[in-house]
């Protein structure tokens, strides 16, 4: 089985590498015929693979090649297939199949047709590569490859200016976070003298093992979570998301809610035995997630660009996983991962279909009673809606609910997870509010665009079979984490987020800790391999606490959905009316918190004042005057004496006489007895 | 009278030496600049002669002979010169030379 774990990445590269060779000019509109299949190809595998190690229960390893074999410093290219991985690679390879399916439709007619099936591939390959690799640097490798994909795709309508900024501004963000992750991976190799992650002397094990100080696994997990913030749009390095917007629709549906975003929460569920170690390290990743969550949310509720409310509402559920990671709940950010995938890519790709069919058209403003020319996008997108506020029973209530039940009972921050579940709460109000206004805006009410001149039409199949495909997940995924902490998911992940040391908190016997956590053992003693076996026994949360915030979660959502309808379909609240009451606020979250105008002024301008200050006075003034001084220098020197050339006779003659008056002078001086 | 030496041999010889240098210099007809070269010729001839007289030796005479027939052939060489530069230039001011000047 192993022998074959190859094939998954590869298929997609092959896709790549044909579609990128010969698409121009032999496949051009056919390149769907290449990419599609292959990842649909590497689908069917991961789902072999998931279900070999289902039952196996045990991780799958192969060898590939061996990459840097410089003494000390040995990187192999190997993959290895766990729990944690198998779950990633059916999101990317399900939701990367239906994304091609849809663009066949979508992308129609395009002239970089082609082009749009090569880079789609590399990026699925890029990302299952990143999933399975087994050493940081490889995946570090991977890391930059999705993200340099991300700046191809975003940039696909290259003629635009404003498509070229916006893939500029990703990538760009994105190396600030790999900065971080960059000198995170060096200094691991320096504390761990390794960069593999398994076996018993990868990085893992001895960082469980406390050979390393506790100073150096802090600044290790905030390293490598700069490089999760900004890989998956955690605040303040999230402002390359909603510009991202730029790019073809199934582009955001894939890389920008299901995938590439993901990678960060990826990266730190799965060093989590270095970040679990580090108090100081969770806290500052459950905080800036929290914030995330909530910023994004009040900024998605004033947008007006339907892309750019989904696109916000992307970042606040990530600001929801992460703050699910730094409470340790990490089993329930990779369920949220999961379920988050299928909807938000619905989301998108329905988006993509209203855009369609309202022939380009994205402000929200000028739609309006589109249910009635577009059911089945209208169908599905409320599916995706009500997923993503969270309503039960749809997948996103499961999954959203754990992350905030798990955050105020957390074990590893008391009283601040109480905190971080508030605001997860009120974000998850502002989440359905923001939905439902705009699925309210949208499809609903009168059209406030003039229906003679719009010829607003459903999409075809090919678009409309993904959406359909993508809804059933929505609806029904969140069943694997059912009940709470004791569904299929967790049991199958459970291997994973087991640790071996004990962390910082003492196991409280009855109190309510959440289950999904590392299993703690009190003591490195001999019932280490017993317990970790087991499934979640000693740490319940108690069954009051689970259905209190169900219901607590529901109310939330149905109220949040309930605001929006007295707002946009009965007109009880006037959005305008509050608008101009809040003012203040109002602009505040409707130019996104400033945060853009913040980075120009304070980092954008002094870097071009410092690239004007290097090119003026540096560059031209030091440099080029230096070299071209030395130029005049010579051309100067030259011209004066050029002036001794009179052409005269009679002054070469005087110089003769001179030049011997002056030898003669010398010899007498220095070298004859005479005037000594 | 004092004894003639070596010495006023050498002081005539630096003298008209000297004078030579300096018609070389200032003058400007090139017939005259030759004469001057020509007087500096003699008085290097005058310098081997008084040290040939002092060291009773034969070879400054006889040095001397050769530097004459030198200064000769010179002397034709360069007249034959001057005699063409005068055709082209219609003048023997040596300021008129400028060619590689102007």
């Amino acid at each position: 089985m192993a022998d074959y774990l190859f094939l998954i990445p590869a298929l997609p590269l092959l896709a790549f590498a044909i579609n990128f060779i010969f698409g121009r000019n032999f496949i051009r509109d056919k390149a769907h015929w290449i990419a599609a299949p292959a990842v649909f190809a590497s689908f069917v595998l991961s789902l072999i693979v998931f279900f070999n190690i289902r039952d196996k229960g045990e991780a799958l390893d192969k060898h590939l090649f061996t990459w840097i074999p410089s003494g000390s410093f040995h990187i192999e290219v190997a993959l290895h297939v766990d729990q944690l991985t198998a779950v990633m690679l059916l999101v990317v390879t399900s939701v990367g199949f239906l994304v091609h399916f849809y663009s066949i439709g979508y992308m129609q007619g395009d002239p970089g047709y082609f082009r749009f099936f090569s880079y789609l591939p590399l990026f699925v390959f890029s990302m299952l590569m990143l999933v399975m690799a087994d050493n940081f640097l490889v995946l570090f490798v991977f890391w930059e490859a999705v993200g340099l994909c991300s700046y191809l795709l975003i940039g696909y309508y290259f003629q635009r200016r404003s498509a070229n900024n916006a893939a500029k501004k990703a990538f760009i963000v994105n190396r600030i976070g790999d900065l971080g992750f960059g000198v995170g991976i060096m200094w691991i190799f320096s504390a761990f003298g390794t960069l593999n992650f398994f076996g018993d002397t990868g990085v893992f094990h001895l960082a469980e093992t406390g050979t390393v100080s506790g100073r150096t696994l802090t600044g290790i997990s905030l390293l490598l979570f700069m490089g999760a913030m900004g890989k998956s749009a955690q605040f303040p390095l999230h402002v390359w998301l909603p510009d991202a917007m730029e790019g073809p629709t199934p582009v955001s549906a894939l890389i920008h809610a299901a995938t590439m975003v993901t990678a960060g929460i990826y990266l730190i569920a799965r060093a989590h035995p270095i970040v679990e170690q580090s108090q100081t390290a969770m806290w500052v990743i459950a905080t800036i997630g929290a914030l995330t969550a909530f910023m994004a949310a009040t900024i998605a509720i004033t947008q007006n660009d339907i892309k750019r409310v989904i696109a916000y509402s992307t970042v606040s559920q990530l600001g929801y996983m992460a703050f699910a990671l730094g409470t340790g709940a990490w089993i329930s950010a990779i369920f949220h991962l999961m379920t988050h995938a299928y909807f938000k890519g619905l989301l998108f790709l329905g988006s993509g279909s209203v855009i369609h069919g309202m022939h380009e058209e994205q402000n929200i403003q000028k739609m309006g009673g589109l249910r009635k020319y577009m059911p089945i996008t209208f169908w599905t997108f409320m599916a995706g809606s009500l997923a993503n506020a969270g309503v039960v029973p749809f997948a996103g209530f499961w999954s959203k609910d754990e992350l905030i039940t798990g955050a105020w009972t957390s074990s590893v921050f008391p009283n601040w997870g109480k905190v971080i579940a508030i605001i997860g709460l009120v974000s998850a109000f502002l989440t359905a509010f923001y939905m439902f206004r705009l699925v309210f805006l949208t499809f609903y009410g009168k059209p406030r665009f003039d229906e003679h001149e719009v010829h607003v039409h459903e999409s075809g199949p090919t678009m409309t079979i993904p959406l359909v495909l993508l809804a059933i997940p929505s609806l029904l995924v969140g069943f694997v984490g059912f009940p709470p902490d004791d569904g299929r998911i967790h049991h199958f992940l459970a291997p994973v987020f087991e640790s071996g040391s004990s962390t910082t908190e003492a196991a409280a016997p009855p109190a309510e800790t959440a289950s999904l956590y590392v299993l703690q053992e009190t003591t490195t003693d001999e019932h280490a391999a017993n317990e970790t076996a087991a499934a979640p026994a000693e740490h319940h949360i108690s069954n009051a606490t689970k259905w209190t915030f169900a219901i607590l979660s529901t109310i939330v959502a149905l109220s949040g959905i309930f605001v929006a309808y007295l707002t946009y379909i009965t007109g009880t609240i006037s959005a305008t009316a509050v608008a101009r009451r809040f003012n203040g606020i109002y602009l505040f979250l409707y130019e996104r918190w400033r945060i853009d105008e913040f980075f120009d002024r304070n980092v954008v301008q002094q870097l071009k004042r410092f690239a004007m200050f290097s090119w003026r006075v540096i560059d031209v003034g030091i440099i080029d005057g230096t070299v071209n001084g030395m130029a005049r220098l010579v051309t100067g020197l030259s011209g004066r004496l050029r002036t001794l050339q009179t052409g005269l006779v009679a002054n070469y003659a005087l110089a003769i006489a001179l030049g011997m008056v002056v030898i003669i002078g010398v010899y007498f001086a220095a070298f004859s007895d005479l005037l000594r | 009278m004092t004894d003639v030496g070596t010495d006023h041999f050498l002081l005539l010889s630096a003298v008209l030496f000297i004078i030579g240098m300096m018609g070389v210099l200032i003058r400007r007809n090139m017939i005259i600049i030759f004469m001057c070269v020509e007087l500096m010729l003699t008085a290097a001839n005058i310098t081997l002669v008084a040290f040939g007289w002092e060291n009773n030796s034969m070879s400054g005479q006889s040095f001397v002979v050769f530097t004459i027939a030198v200064a000769a052939a010179e002397a034709a060489v360069g007249l034959a010169i001057i005699l063409a530069l005068s055709r082209r230039l219609h003048s023997v001011d040596i300021d008129d030379m400028r060619v590689l000047r102007d």
